[in-house]
């Protein structure tokens, strides 16, 4: 995978669509919000039996990236013919706090963060 | 075959090294705040040593155990990062002098377009990673070192651990760059360091220290 694409227009594929519904699931261990609203995921792919999912971190020093790593694949591994999930991480754009979405954000500052 | 750029595992294991010397720190600093900042400073030199050692783990020549540093009989890290900083002020002139080189080298990574290597785009995405992290190291040492060199009390070991890293500081930078720029990283040479030297030497002024 090369390109990457906003959330937003994966949101729109048809074949990516339950993928993304499915990764709403999975948390970051870090703060109450999925994967997907942290902004945390650049690209998502199916081709065929296998996903392909492009992935960053807040940090590089991120004490949580292998529990986040394995409970995506966990987590895309129960959708119906999913076989195999390949990850890259991505550093650059590096991640910031408008990677979030507004769902994201809003529940952030009803926590009383500064977003 | 794709051989592992040497002046890379340098620039990795000089993160690595700084981490482990900010880690002493942890629990000594001058007061709560400083500690924190330690901690969160230690875990980011330790991630950016651990994203570049990750990306050499695909040189068919690649060490054995890159993400198990202990398993590395020898570093090959900057050796002014090989003893404990004394004090804190050689904390600070760390973050200061040697962390900034280290990010300015990532920063002209990022702003060279050299011809496309094997290690590039991932060196390219992992610069433009830590040059963002590293913001803030920058400011937290140009604070510090304001604040230290106000002092009456702690101004002359300001000095002193300036002076101590200073000359490896800069004998570092020489090297990396004339390294990176060999492999074809840079497209320029000699430049990294002055611009370093300029930086540090209008920060110092501004301090009222002397460059050494």
């Amino acid at each position: 995978m090369t390109n990457l694409q906003s959330p937003i227009s994966n949101l729109q594929s048809p074949e990516t669509q339950s993928l993304w519904t499915a990764l709403q699931d999975v948390t970051d261990p870090e703060f109450p919000l999925s994967v997907v609203d942290m902004g945390l995921i650049y690209g998502l792919q199916r081709e065929g039996e296998t996903v392909c999912v492009q992935l960053t971190f807040t940090a590089m020093g991120c004490p949580c990236m292998h529990f986040i790593v394995d409970d995506i694949r966990a987590r895309l591994l129960q959708e119906p013919g999913v076989a195999n999930v390949q990850m890259e991480i991505v550093w650059d754009p590096p991640w910031t706090k408008n990677r979030l979405t507004a769902k994201g954000r809003e529940r952030l500052q009803r926590l009383g963060m500064v977003v | 075959m794709i051989t592992q750029p040497t002046w890379i595992v340098q620039l990795a294991d000089s993160k690595y090294l700084l981490g482990r010397r900010f880690s002493e720190w942890t629990n000594r600093a001058p007061a709560l705040e400083a500690a924190v900042a330690a901690a969160a400073m230690t875990q980011d030199e330790f991630g950016h040593a651990r994203g570049l050692y990750a990306m050499l783990q695909n040189a068919p020549d690649a060490p054995e155990a890159y993400l198990e540093q202990e398993r590395r009989a020898q570093l090959s890290g900057a050796p002014i990062l090989e003893q404990p900083f004394r004090n804190w002020m050689e904390f600070i002139a760390a973050v200061g002098l040697f962390d900034r080189a280290m990010t300015l080298t990532f920063e002209a990574l990022l702003d060279a377009n050299p011809p496309t290597t094997a290690w590039s785009d991932p060196l390219r995405q992992r610069a433009a990673k830590i040059a963002q992290e590293e913001w803030f190291h920058r400011q937290y040492g140009a604070g510090w070192l304001r604040q230290l060199a106000a002092q009456t009390k702690t101004r002359d070991a300001m000095q002193d651990a300036v002076k101590r890293f200073w000359q490896p500081t800069s004998d570092w930078l020489a090297a990396m760059e004339q390294a990176a720029f060999a492999d074809g990283a840079l497209t320029g040479n000699q430049i990294l360091r002055q611009r370093w030297s300029d930086e540090t030497k209008t920060l110092l002024t501004q301090c009222g220290l002397t460059t050494p």
